[in-house]
């Protein structure tokens, strides 16, 4: 093959038609109008036609074909018009493109959502937005009349058929409730406004639509808490109220309307305490008022009397605090105050009461007191006046004895004179004695409650050591150990308490068993702020039922054969009591008691 | 104290009071003894007021003071007496059935001499009343509105 140059400006034919073959086969992918693809087709028919006709002369080495290349030839202008027609055209549709996926992005991804309706009220076109809203895909949307998806289809479809009659001014705003695929609801604002084409006719609708669910959500939370907040204030027993910084009421409760002798919490709106409640308690509300705005502190739980309508008084609890805006300056206060006149009377009574009881006991002691003195004075005239006898007595018979022979002497007079009469004066005097010494018991008792308590720390393990060394007589003579622990302090009367430990430790000596060596231990424990101190004895021990009688007055286990009063106990409890303190026992018999005493231990 | 010195006995209960009698007659005391039945005859003897028997001024005198009678009770005598500038020189013996030790202290406070406890056991009291015998026959009784006296003997 030479070169030739009719081949050559074929060849660069040849390339350029293929060139203006890939143009277009872009411009193709892009879906240019039909025309267009017309053309190229026409473009495909010549570049396939040329390039056969050349691979033919080539191959044979022939010019036969040129006439057909002529032709070919002829056209080749007109192609090239074609070739730059679909080049430009593929730039400006690429334009369009671009513009339409920007507008599509936008119209998509709006933050509200977007609908069009043709003149029938179907949807045409709708955003993701929306979509996203209502939960359903495009293609369940499309083509539906947009009512469908209202709460409320009546309503929609007449805005719809006014607007699209040109009834509704443009720019209004509706509030509508629309129903999401999965039937809940949804509000919203919606704004519409007509589609109009190029010569003016109408062509439909577009709305926007505002999701206004949080907004409405909050509107109403923020609605029922304010009820709440109201509903609670009112029914609530006590006062509540907020005042300005004059003292005027900005809110008040049924509460304090009822006592300030107002039908509602309105009337006291903007007035103060002064037209409501006389001068000296206004101005004294007055003045804490100021204080607590002024110092901008709390006033709290302070007990103030006042008058309600009917002139009735009453107590009240109060509590003000300073109310501060956003920046921290005191705009008010607000109060809260509670009925205590119930409280107030019951503290009245109860003291009334321990007024009065301590009245009786007093009263008591003094009868007790007195009692005991003016019952010995008579004993001792019977005591007396008894040995007075037996003295008389006793003159008779030595005087009987050494002037009459005792033949002469009647026997029955004999017999009064020596036994009957000096009996009789035994029971008289033993009895008095008796009766002196159950006195004298009352009597210690009732000094005990007239007794003052000093009360002071005491060092317990000192004080037992005292207590059982003055009894070391009996102690040694009943051959008993005394084991005294470690015992934590308390507090109290050094002597009363001296008094509890001597009476207990006289009482584990009494009654010891007598087939063993008799064991007293002393020990103590903590328990809840109180001492507990233990005196433990390995004696003859309590029967159960005795155990409660034991602390009771006069009471003696065994009356023959052991001495005292039976006081010792009744002591013992009467002056635990006066310290806050307790006793008790447990015993077993033929086991031992175990006495326990508690005490505060600060 | 000589016989003359006169044994003053301010006792409501009668029996009590025959009983302090008999008891200083058998201690061998054996002045003369003047009762008053309660605090406003005693006060009105010393005092020399009212239509009773009366204090003369050139006697020896020593007060046996029981403490609760009726209307004015010992302790109010005893202050009386006490706070009277020439009486409160008769020795006062409080002979009661009292033995708070408050109202002891109270009465040595106003200035008692002896405070003795009525016992009910005849024995004891027999001895508590030989002992005020024998404690008259050792003090010294001023004589009033004069120069003290030598020391009594009783007997």
């Amino acid at each position: 093959m030479h070169p030739d140059p009719v081949a050559a400006f074929d060849l660069i034919t040849l390339l350029a038609s293929a060139v203006g073959l890939i143009v277009m086969l872009r411009g193709w992918k892009r879906a240019l109008e039909p025309k267009a693809k017309l053309v190229f087709l026409g473009l495909l028919v010549f570049t396939l036609c040329y390039g056969v006709c050349l691979f033919v002369e080539w191959s044979w080495d022939t010019r036969a074909l040129d006439r057909i290349e002529d032709v070919i030839g002829a056209l080749l202008p007109m192609w090239w018009a074609f070739v730059i027609y679909a080049f430009l055209a593929g730039i400006v549709e690429q334009e369009l493109r671009e513009r339409e996926t920007r507008f599509q992005e936008l119209y998509d991804e709006a933050p509200i959502g977007y609908h069009e309706l043709d003149t029938e009220g179907r949807i045409t076109r709708v955003n993701r937005t929306e979509l996203d809203m209502l939960g359903y895909t495009a293609e369940e949307m499309l083509g539906r009349p947009v009512w469908e998806f209202s709460a409320e289809k009546e309503k929609s479809r007449d805005t719809v058929t006014d607007k699209l009659a040109g009834d509704i001014p443009p720019g209004r705003i509706f509030e509508r409730t629309l129903r999401r695929k999965d039937g809940s609801t949804l509000g919203v604002l919606v704004g519409i406004r007509l589609l109009r084409d190029e010569s003016g006719h109408i062509r439909g609708i577009r709305s926007t639509i505002q999701d206004i669910t949080k907004r409405k959500q909050a509107e109403e939370s923020l609605a029922q808490e304010r009820n709440l907040l109201r509903t609670l204030i009112d029914n609530m027993p006590d006062n509540i109220y907020v005042k300005d910084t004059k003292s005027r009421f900005i809110v008040a409760n049924m509460a304090v309307a009822r006592l300030m002798g107002a039908t509602t919490p309105n009337e006291l709106l903007g007035k103060t305490d002064f037209e409501f409640y006389p001068q000296e308690l206004a101005a004294k509300y007055y003045a804490d008022d100021q204080n607590v705005i002024k110092m901008g502190q709390l006033l709290v739980g302070q007990e103030e009397p006042t008058v309600d309508p009917e002139g009735n008084r009453k107590w009240y609890s109060t509590t003000k605090a300073p109310l501060r805006d956003s920046r921290g300056n005191v705009t008010g206060i607000i109060g809260i105050s509670r009925d205590i006149t119930a409280r107030k009377r019951a503290e009245d009574d109860r003291e009334h009461l321990m007024e009065t009881l301590a009245l009786k006991n007093e009263e008591l002691e003094s009868v007790l007191y007195v009692t005991s003195h003016d019952l010995r004075a008579p004993l001792v005239n019977i005591q007396g006046f008894g040995n007075e006898l037996s003295r008389s007595c006793d003159l008779i018979h030595s005087a009987l004895k050494d002037k009459v022979k005792s033949a002469d002497m009647n026997g029955e007079v004999r017999t009064v004179l020596n036994k009957d009469v000096p009996e009789a004066l035994g029971f008289i005097l033993s009895s008095a004695t008796r009766m002196d010494s159950l006195l004298s018991g009352l009597l210690r008792l009732s000094r005990l409650g007239q007794a003052a308590v000093h009360i002071e720390p005491l060092d317990m393990n000192a004080m037992l050591t005292d207590v059982t060394k003055s009894m070391e007589y009996q102690v040694k003579e009943a051959g008993v150990t005394v084991d005294i622990e470690l015992l934590p302090p308390s507090v109290g009367d050094a002597s009363q308490i001296n008094q509890v430990f001597s009476n207990i430790l006289d009482n584990a000596l009494k009654y010891l068993d007598e087939s063993q060596p008799g064991m007293i231990r002393i020990y103590a424990k903590i328990e809840d702020g109180q001492s507990i101190y233990c005196v433990e004895d390995n004696g003859v021990g309590i029967a159960g039922e005795h155990q409660s009688k034991i602390f009771e007055i006069f009471h003696r286990l065994e009356p023959d054969r052991k001495s005292g009063e039976g006081l010792g106990l009744t002591i013992v409890r009467h002056i635990l009591d006066r310290h806050n303190g307790k006793v008790w026992v447990e015993s077993e018999p033929g086991k031992g008691s175990k006495f326990f005493v508690s005490l505060p231990s600060v | 104290m000589n016989k003359e010195g006169v044994i003053l006995i301010a006792e409501d209960d009668e029996g009590h009071f025959e009983l302090i009698k008999r008891s200083l007659q058998r201690a061998g005391v054996c002045n003369e003894i003047l009762r008053f039945a309660d605090g406003q005859e005693t006060l009105d003897f010393l005092f020399v007021r009212g239509d009773g028997a009366k204090r003369e001024h050139d006697k020896e005198y020593l007060l046996l003071l029981d403490i609760r009678m009726p209307n004015i009770d010992g302790m109010e005598v005893l202050e009386k007496v006490k706070n009277d500038p020439e009486l409160k020189k008769i020795p006062v013996v409080m002979l009661t059935t009292t033995d708070d030790p408050r109202t002891i202290e109270r009465c040595h406070n106003l200035g008692c001499s002896v405070y003795i406890v009525k016992p009910v056991e005849y024995q004891d009291f027999a001895e508590a009343v030989r002992r005020v015998g024998l404690l008259l026959s050792v003090v010294e009784v001023p004589q009033i509105d004069g120069m003290p006296k030598s020391k009594g003997v009783v007997k």
